[in-house]
């Protein structure tokens, strides 16, 4: 029926003047979101694209454009879903769509664009919902909720189709009128006719609304059946759908009437006739099957069982004799002469003809049905009665492979059913739990897959069979699966074992392979125990928890035997193990070394280990290159623990490892690195600048750099410690404590404020702002810098280099905070005297004068500062037990009063000459003004602040 | 495609009847006529009039075109228990063919019963609904049935005596009067199951003993014509499943595990008593604390099971518990649960799946 009466669909033309459409660019947005959906079935993407278009646009053209696109969408979806109930609620909510749209007042073109989708939709809602209701007996509650979705698309698809009919009627006679007949006036005519057929559907037997509008129905169809004429096709579609209309009224007589008249006039027997409609023959001949399908209906509701009988016999001869092309109706009868077949307990027809329904029909809905009744075959047979097992299970493998997984699923578990004490129980048995299993993996249910391959490997251990394997395979991946997500779970870790031993046993999987599956996997259990361990105490639960992972993990490599592909990785492994454990368990790490060695010395030169293969040979490289590096680690180790001779052997066992193994990259960076680390423990500085050289030269990584820039660093300042001429070691350290915060993606702050420190040293005053600014701007929130004191001293030396590049103006406020929260600090006194009052320093052994701008009050801080300082100085020479003339701190004080009191003086005359004669004072006492306690500088500055007057 | 018309040549084509299922395993499509508590009578497709003894026939399904009897056994499948009854109540009053409303009123009752279950004031409601059945019936081919469910909704009451007396005299008189061993199993089964759920443990594990050995016997025996072969597996694989229950309400886990691993291994147990047996070893492993243990034991019934299976409910249930409880990995318990109402909406099961998921 939808074959025939589609026809009517095609030509639904837009009767109203087009209008100004949406921009060019909307409309190709608009076209590309419909291809999508129709040609790739993409919906949510064709959303997505609809969703940015209207995002982007403002214009109501636009939008409106948009959302009938949209509306497409659904539309196209809809027409995709198979299953009747979802194609239902598609269809209404395709439906709801294009009622909203109406809603918002389109413009004429679309407007009219809309009502044609709707009607449409109208009309396929009603065909669905007829195909729902001949197999569903909604509650009351569905029919309600089905009513109240239906209603509004059909109301609104009836006010669209009057208004085209009304436009129709109204147009003046003409080419256009004529034109429209048949394109836009007939279908209108025809689809609002339907739709009150369709309405009337919704409601139960007895109800009024079922009466008014099946009487509306067949009165409309009457009309069209005049105005068509004749006996046109869409006549003959007006009586078949009169016939139904009678149906659900149960006015059978008139029902019969109509639907026999169809049967035996829509294809004319005469030739003559038969020519001059040789062009739609067939859709005629689909008609007739559709009036067969509906009448057999019909008397089905009717009760009259020999009419059906005699009805089904006279199909038969029909499509005999004519030979047709069956249609959707056609295999219906099919169908339906197959549940009979069932009832009559002929399970096999049953079933065959529900075979040769689905496969010629195999995208349509009617597969579904067809497979539908093949179940109801086989649940309706006797336990003992033999079922073709290779149709059913094809098609439940189809419904599989056509993604139908649910559909696919009840019928292997309906066959499995069968399946006990078959003659073939062992050629479908694997396979059948095989799909099973695939089934439950593709609907997201892992367990009931696992389960499935595990029933379906214990039940059937095939040797040899293709779905033995698979089972066995599947059911190890899922069993890995579950314990990697579960560590520790005892459980899981007995069924993934049992899984792997099936794959072993079912041999989809080499004995050695398998065994490297699981030796890595308790490897990785035992690294991740390990990280665990890290931070506990030594004989604590979890260290002893990773030391029993990791000799489990060895006794799983261990049984990777000689011969296998995995052999020598096993070896390594083995050694990786125990060196790993060393960290908990010192006593391993000799092992892992002898094992390393063993394998370089022994097991590589021996000529029974030649690898064979290309494969074989890479192995052995890539494992050459580990043991080697390995053993160079385990050297490294007991180096650390200050076995004797150790860093020796670590230096010569890495010397030329790059030359042995250029292409083993990391490697050969990491062992240039330990080869730097001996060189520095063994006091080879030169040797270990080269390594650094030879580092920069083959391009290592960035962490690879920075720690051995870090190590050079450490090892310059240390030396400088006991050298007589530090500058340069110390110069150097900078040097490389620089490249190794530099390299660092985020540097230590400790790191940060030491590099400071030097460059302060060596009077890199910009440098140590730099630093020391990023520090306190970056490092701000972190709670080991933030809340010590190191924030604190970080500020001096930021003080201390704003002072020294004569910054004040960037220094003041710092300093000034720090003076509120710490006001008796020794150095921020110092830092706020300079501030407050300027100050004068020797470079290059004349004096500048910084000066800054004072008032009233910043002199009276001073003066109080002064003071403070002055007792401090005294106070800290006395605990020295020092004279203050011999105090430096003393002196540098002196001279900042000094200065203090020549700067009052220029403000304020009565403190004329105040600043020389505290300088004359102080000479008295000590004539050479502190040259031997601070240096020639301050005297300088005496010598100076007594030339100012 | 061409039609094969040899698949429609040999058909007869005739719109299913009603159905009669014999002992000897055909279905025969008819138009019932008269049916009493000894025969059986209908007309063929050739319209021929047919007399069948009552203890040749193991059941009749009559075609029913009552859209009243169809609503109503959809709330009974929905679990609507409330509108079940009614509407079956009303259906008892159509006019209609002879069968109709000794049928409709029988559903009735039965659906009382079924409501019992879950709510046990609806028993008494349910006893005296098919106490007057059979007052109005009592010689239809219906009696036994009723006379069954009777005694079920009699147990439900708290008279477990009086029910399995009134069980004993059926399977005595069906003996005696030949009713077939049809009425006289299924009543001796339904007896078995009286003893269970009175708590007498001992009493009900003897006497499913002696039932699954008889039918057994039965099925194994040449004689025994294929239809009743087939009834007699069905219900001895139901009271085996019974019997693993009640050996769990007599000795707890330990004394029913034996049991269930045998069910495991016993090639004539069906499907439905082996998936109890898993799920009674299910339940052992979770008294455990094995939940991995009791998943996997659960889903490979929920993986291989058909959906209409009786134990399939059960399952569903306890998976969804032991999921929740292993935080809901890998599939959360509600999903099952879900499941349950959806495909199972009248099984107590889903009445206690919905109070877990709080609704």
């Amino acid at each position: 029926m939808i074959a025939t009466t589609a026809l009517l669909l095609i030509p639904f033309l837009c009767p109203v003047p087009q209008e100004e459409g949406g921009s060019s660019a909307v409309r190709a947005q608009a076209t590309f979101a419909r291809a999508l959906s129709k040609d790739f079935g993409f919906f949510d993407l064709a959303d997505k694209v609809i969703d940015k278009a209207l995002s982007a646009t403002s214009s109501t053209t636009d939008q409106n454009e948009l959302l009938l696109a949209r509306c497409d969408i659904k539309k196209t979806a809809a027409w995709r879903t198979k299953e009747t109930a979802e194609k239902l609620n598609a269809w209404s909510a395709a439906g709801s769509t294009f009622i909203q749209f109406l809603a918002s007042s389109p413009n004429a073109r679309l407007k009219s664009q809309a009502q044609t989708g709707l009607g449409e939709i109208a009309y396929q809602y009603g065909l669905t919902l007829r195909d729902y209701l001949a197999v569903n007996s909604p509650s009351p509650e569905e029919r309600a909720r089905l009513i109240k979705g239906a209603e509004a698309i059909f109301q609104t698809a009836i006010t669209g189709t009057n208004e085209l009919i009304r436009w129709w009627k109204d147009l003046p006679d003409s080419d256009e009128k004529n034109g429209a007949r048949y394109s836009i006036y007939y279908p209108a005519e025809f689809y609002r006719a339907l739709t009150y057929y369709y309405w009337a559907l919704l409601y139960p037997k007895g109800e009024p609304e079922r009466d008014v509008h099946s009487l509306k129905a067949i009165s409309l169809l009457e009309d069209f059946a005049m105005l068509s004429g004749g006996s046109s096709l869409t006549t003959f579609l007006a009586y078949l759908h009169m016939g139904d209309a009678y149906t659900i009224r149960e006015e059978w007589d008139d029902a019969e009437a109509y639907y026999q008249y169809v049967i035996e006039e829509a294809v004319p027997s005469d030739k003559e006739a038969r020519d001059n409609i040789k062009h739609e023959i067939e859709r005629r001949q689909g008609t007739v099957q559709d009036a067969y399908m509906h009448l057999l209906d019909c008397y089905g509701l009717w009760g009259k069982s020999t009419e059906a009988q005699q009805l089904t016999a006279s199909f038969q001869a029909w499509v005999d004799d004519e030979g047709v092309y069956l249609n959707a109706s056609g295999y219906r009868i099919l169908l339906a002469s197959a549940r009979t077949m069932i009832a009559l307990g002929e399970y096999q027809a049953a079933i065959e003809t529900a075979e040769l329904v689905a496969e010629d029909n195999e995208r349509s809905v009617l597969r579904l049905e067809a497979n539908a009744v093949m179940m109801q075959a086989i649940q309706a047979a006797p336990a003992s009665f033999p079922i073709d097992l290779d149709i059913l299970f094809g098609a439940s493998q189809g419904a599989y492979f056509q993604e139908n997984y649910k559909e696919g699923l009840e019928g292997l578990q309906l066959l499995l059913t069968r399946l006990q004490g078959h003659r073939r129980s062992e050629e479908f048995g694997p396979r059948l739990y095989y799909y099973i299993g695939r089934c439950w993996s593709k609907l997201k249910h892992p367990l009931e897959s696992a389960a499935s391959h595990q029933l379906g490997y214990q039940l059937f251990p095939i040797d040899d069979d293709e779905f033995t394997i698979q089972n066995a395979k599947q059911w190890r991946l899922l069993a890995q699966k579950f314990r990697d997500a579960n560590p520790g779970d005892a459980f899981l870790d007995s069924f993934y074992g049992s899984a792997l031993e099936a794959e072993k046993n079912a041999g989809g999987t080499t004995p050695d392979a398998a065994l490297w599956h699981s030796a890595k996997s308790d490897y990785d259990l035992a690294k991740a125990a390990k990280r665990i361990a890290k931070k506990a105490v030594p004989e604590s639960k979890e260290v002893k928890d990773a030391i029993r992972a990791y000799e489990k993990a060895i006794r799983s490599y261990g049984q990777i035997e000689l011969g296998s592909a995995h052999y020598e990785k096993a070896l390594n492994q083995i050694g990786i193990c125990h060196y790993e454990m060393s960290a908990f368990a010192p006593e391993q790490l000799p092992d892992a070394a002898r094992i390393f060695a063993e394998y370089l010395e022994q097991f590589v030169v021996n000529p029974e280990n030649t690898p064979v293969d290309a494969r074989a040979r890479k192995t052995r490289r890539d494992m050459m290159a580990q043991a080697d590096f390995y053993l160079g680690r385990c050297y490294r180790s007991q180096a650390k623990a200050a076995k004797a001779g150790a860093w020796e052997q670590l230096r010569n066992h890495l010397t030329g490892f790059g030359e042995r193994y250029p292409d083993q990259t990391e490697f050969v960076h990491t062992a240039i690195y330990y080869r730097l680390e001996s060189y520095i423990a063994l006091g080879q500085t030169k040797e270990a600048l080269a390594a650094f050289d030879e580092l920069q030269a083959v391009q290592a990584s960035d962490r690879v750099m920075q720690i051995s820039a870090f190590i050079l660093y450490r090892d310059f300042i240390k030396r400088s410690e006991n050298d007589d001429e530090p500058t340069p070691l110390r110069k150097t350290a900078t040097t490389f404590l620089h490249t190794a915060n530099a390299l660092a993606p985020t540097p230590a702050w400790q790191n940060l404020i030491t590099e400071a420190n030097l460059h302060l040293e060596f009077g890199e005053y910009k440098t140590t702002q730099e630093i020391i600014e990023r520090v306190l701007r970056d490092y701000a929130a972190e709670q080991s810098f933030a809340q010590g004191s190191s924030r604190f001293y970080a500020q001096l030396t930021l003080v201390e280099a704003y002072l020294f590049q004569d910054n004040l103006p960037a220094a003041a406020p710092l300093v000034d905070s720090m003076l509120a929260s710490k006001p008796t600090n020794l150095k921020v006194m110092q830092a706020a005297l300079k501030i407050k009052v300027g100050y004068p320093r020797v470079e290059k052994g004349r004096v500048k004068e910084v000066i800054t701008e004072t008032t009233a009050e910043s002199l009276a801080v001073a003066d109080e500062i002064i003071q403070k300082l002055i007792l401090l100085a005294e106070n800290d020479a006395k605990k020295a037990d020092l004279n203050k003339y011999l105090f430096a701190d003393y002196w540098h004080i002196k001279v900042m009063q000094a200065y203090l009191l020549y700067v009052h003086s220029k403000a304020d005359s009565s403190f004329k000459g105040k600043h020389n004669e505290l300088i004359r004072g102080l000479e008295r006492l000590a004539p050479d003004l502190g040259l031997n306690v601070v240096g020639q500088d301050t005297v300088t500055l005496f010598k100076w602040l007594k030339t100012k007057q | 495609m061409l039609i094969l018309s040899s698949l429609l040549l040999a058909l007869p084509c005739v719109i299913p009847q009603d159905q009669i299922l014999t002992t000897s395993g055909s279905k025969l499509l008819g138009k019932l006529t008269t049916i009493s508590k000894a025969e059986v009578q209908f007309e063929n497709a050739a319209e021929e009039a047919q007399t069948l003894s009552a203890a040749e026939v193991i059941a009749l399904h009559p075609q029913i075109r009552s859209e009243l009897m169809l609503r109503a056994d959809s709330f009974l499948a929905a679990g609507d228990f409330q509108n079940a009854v009614n509407t079956f109540e009303l259906a008892s009053s159509e006019v209609g063919a002879d069968w109709l409303a000794p049928l409709a009123s029988l559903r009735h009752g039965e659906s009382l019963l079924a409501w019992a279950v879950i709510d046990g004031t609806r028993a008494a409601e349910a006893k005296s609904t098919l106490e007057q059945w059979l007052t109005q019936w009592p010689d239809h081919f219906w009696s036994s049935r009723a006379r069954i469910a009777l005694a079920q909704a009699q147990a439900a009451t708290g008279d477990a005596d009086g029910a399995t007396a009134a069980l004993q005299a059926l399977a005595d008189e069906a003996f005696n009067e030949n009713l077939g061993e049809a009425v006289l199993y299924r009543a001796t089964m339904a007896r078995c199951r009286i003893y269970h759920n009175d708590g007498q443990a001992q009493i009900a594990e003897s006497r499913i003993k002696d039932l699954i050995s008889k039918l057994e016997r039965k099925v194994d025996t040449r004689e025994t014509p294929s239809g009743l072969a087939s009834l007699f597996s069905e219900i001895s694989d139901e009271a085996r499943t019974l019997l693993g229950d009640s050996l769990l309400q007599k000795g707890g886990f330990s004394a029913a595990r034996t049991y269930w691993e045998s069910v495991l291994r016993n090639k004539r147990a069906g499907a439905s008593s082996k998936a109890s047996a898993k799920i009674g070893l299910a339940l052992e492993a979770i008294d455990k604390g094995e939940l991995r243990k009791a998943q996997l034991l659960l889903a490979g019934i929920i993986a291989t099971l058909p959906n209409q299976s009786p134990a399939m409910a059960h399952a569903l249930f306890v998976m969804g518990q032991v999921s929740s409880k292993n935080g809901d990995t890998p599939t959360p318990g509600s999903t099952y649960w879900n499941e349950l109402i959806d495909s199972h909406p009248g099984s107590p099961w889903a009445v206690q799946a919905r109070q877990a998921l709080g609704n």
